[in-house]
């Protein structure tokens, strides 16, 4: 397993490398100066040259790269914001644990909501169970978060005054954000636990379970659930992934101090090392969540672990 | 002669059974219902809105929902159904046009990928990895950063953002029918690549692409909200339902219904176009209905 791990982080590296190019070469050919951005539209040409040589922005294209790549890697240094003129990494550093802590909430609750849904429409399909459920579940993925998320400020903030509409200063901060969050994901759990437990309920071993007397939770939870749980361990690993990312609008929305406001930010304020910076972390973030997803594949499905002790067997054999 | 009328009723057939299964889901026949209704109204705006969506009428600014304006008036007095009626046509373009652009974009490099094998497909999965290393709305607010604000850059944010999930679902199609016999036949008699491809392959390979394309229409109009929301998408006046949600926003406390009616026309646009996309996948594909 941990030969595996490690093969996997090693992987990871060109695709880095390859999202740092990406993004390198989308900022590069980003329209407007980036002098001329910090300076202002009040700066002189000699001014906008000195700040240029500065910024190292008169070096070619692969000199650029070349010298980001250093920079980057070397050093571990994402760049300064042109606008703030503080260090990248570390206003990423201060501000990712809110937007972690969002995130996580956000899936947690998203499965607690989404896993038993999806459970009680498949073992109860074709009623009005199954139907009202999954009605529920395409109403969920169909509403754009960030509308609802208004709509929770208006009616729980605004009129009612039950909870904080900005801010991250309470727990009760946090439910606003992570309810708008959770209920997309929610119902993308829901849909996707009702496919994949429809595909192993009506298994030999689910007749044999229930041939042997086994209750009807011990069943569904156990024996049906267990198997079902590959296709749903990766849409949960998928929300958290792109969770990890900053819930941009959610974010702008309640003015969370995390990665999607400062991207939002950066975006408007065209503070470009800030975009390529975040984007650069938010890879590196989905990569090792992708990788976390694999690890609980062998974890939840002894099948998947088997495969990797046979290789490692082989290889002792070999 | 006849097997020409064969193969005619083979595949009219084939989609009479897919129309006659889906038309047999309720749900799906609403979506299809509200899908059209939602394109005639974008077809016919002007005959249908009472208002231009740049009209302004300064004296009933903010105004509530009454008989003169049914969905009420915004900041500058602009009637809120109207602009919704007019905005149907962006919303639906920035959704069309990305789907098309993705699908078109991605089905080449998947059937390539699938079809060759080897180094080719290698190195564009490789690509396709760094690509999807990065969540796709994040990838396409970055893209959308770079080109600037305004529909077309909008259209091609979210087009280029979603390209890998058409490229993967082609290849893994084109490597499963890769090796059917009625291929191996085709290469047997000496057909040319490019038309195995596209005469034999993709059109066996395409129900799962209709399903995502339904989808994926629901998802840039999602994504198009997003990106006009924060700013980088529709510009004003333009009636994008995402950019109309934005600007209502400043007003929320005092006026929820400049919010209300743009949030409920996308989720019922995009409610529907799901409905139909999960009863076209059922139809097409019957296994899958379990």
């Amino acid at each position: 397993m941990s030969r595996y791990i490690v093969k996997r982080l090693l992987m990871m590296i060109p695709v880095i490398l390859g999202v740092t190019w990406f993004v390198f070469t989308l900022m590069y050919f980003t329209p407007g100066d980036p002098a001329q951005i910090i300076l202002g539209a009040d700066a002189t040409e000699q001014e906008i040259q000195e700040k240029r040589e500065e910024l190292g922005l008169n070096g070619s294209y692969l000199e650029r790269f070349g010298t980001y790549l250093k920079q980057v890697f070397v050093d571990g240094d994402l760049g300064t914001s042109y606008i703030y003129n503080n260090s990248i990494a570390d206003e990423i550093a201060a501000r990712f644990p809110n937007t972690f802590k969002i995130a996580a909430i956000s899936v947690v609750l998203a499965v607690i909501i989404g896993l038993p849904l999806g459970v009680m429409a498949a073992v109860n399909q074709n009623t009005w169970k199954d139907n009202g459920s999954m009605f529920l579940a395409l109403f969920g993925v169909s509403m754009p978060s960030f509308w609802f998320a208004l709509m929770m400020v208006i009616v729980l903030s605004l009129h009612l005054k039950l909870l904080p509409a900005t801010g991250l200063d309470s727990w009760k901060c946090y439910i606003m954000p992570c309810v708008s969050i959770a209920i997309g994901g929610a119902a993308g759990i829901a849909r996707q636990t009702r496919s994949s437990m429809l595909e192993v309920i009506r298994q030999d071993y689910i007749t044999t379970a229930r041939a042997k007397g086994q209750t009807e939770f011990l069943v569904t939870y156990k024996h049906a659930l267990r198997n079902a749980l590959i296709p749903i361990i990766t849409q949960v690993g998928n929300m958290l992934g792109i969770q990890l990312g900053g819930a941009i609008v959610a974010e702008s929305i309640f003015s969370v101090p995390g990665l999607g406001t400062y991207m939002v930010s950066a975006i408007k304020n065209r503070d470009y090392p800030v975009v390529q910076g975040s984007v650069l972390v938010v890879a590196i973030c989905f990569g090792l969540v992708m990788l976390l997803v694999d690890i609980v594949f062998a974890f939840a499905d002894p099948r998947i672990r088997s495969q990797y002790q046979k290789k490692k067997k082989v290889a002792k054999e070999a | 002669m006849s097997a020409e009328i064969k193969k005619k009723k083979k595949k009219e057939s084939r989609f009479l059974s897919t129309l006659s299964r889906l038309k047999k889901n309720k749900m799906a026949m609403a979506g299809l219902i509200i899908v059209c209704l939602i394109l005639l109204m974008a077809l016919f705006a002007p005959l249908i809105a009472p208002y231009g969506y740049e009209e302004q009428d300064l004296a009933h600014m903010f105004s509530s929902p009454s008989s003169d304006h049914w969905m009420g008036t915004d900041n500058l007095g602009r009637d809120i159904f109207s602009r919704l009626v007019y905005g149907s046509r962006q919303s639906l373009k920035i959704g069309f046009l990305s789907v098309l652009m993705a699908s078109v974009i991605g089905i080449t490099l998947g059937a390539i990928a699938g079809y060759y094998g080897g180094k080719v497909d290698n190195i564009l999965m490789r690509f396709l990895d760094v690509f999807q290393s990065v969540p796709a709305m994040l990838m396409s607010i970055a893209i959308a950063a770079t080109l600037g604000a305004g529909m077309n850059n909008a259209i091609v944010a979210i087009g280029i953002g979603t390209v890998p999930i058409y490229a993967r679902m082609t290849r893994a199609q084109f490597l499963s029918i890769r090796g059917m016999e009625y291929v191996e036949a085709a290469v047997a008699i000496n057909a040319k690549d490019p038309r195995i491809i596209a005469k034999h392959i993709l059109p066996n390979a395409l129900s799962p692409m209709i399903v995502q394309m339904t989808m994926g229409v629901a998802g840039a109009i999602l994504t198009a909200a997003s990106l006009s929301f924060i700013g980088l998408g529709a510009q004003p006046p333009l009636s994008e339902w995402g950019a109309m949600l934005s600007a209502g926003r400043s007003y929320i406390r005092d006026y929820p219904h400049l919010v209300m009616f743009p949030g409920i026309t996308i989720m019922i646009t995009v409610l529907s176009l799901n409905m139909l996309g999960d009863g076209l996948r059922d139809a097409l594909d019957p296994r899958l209905k379990n």
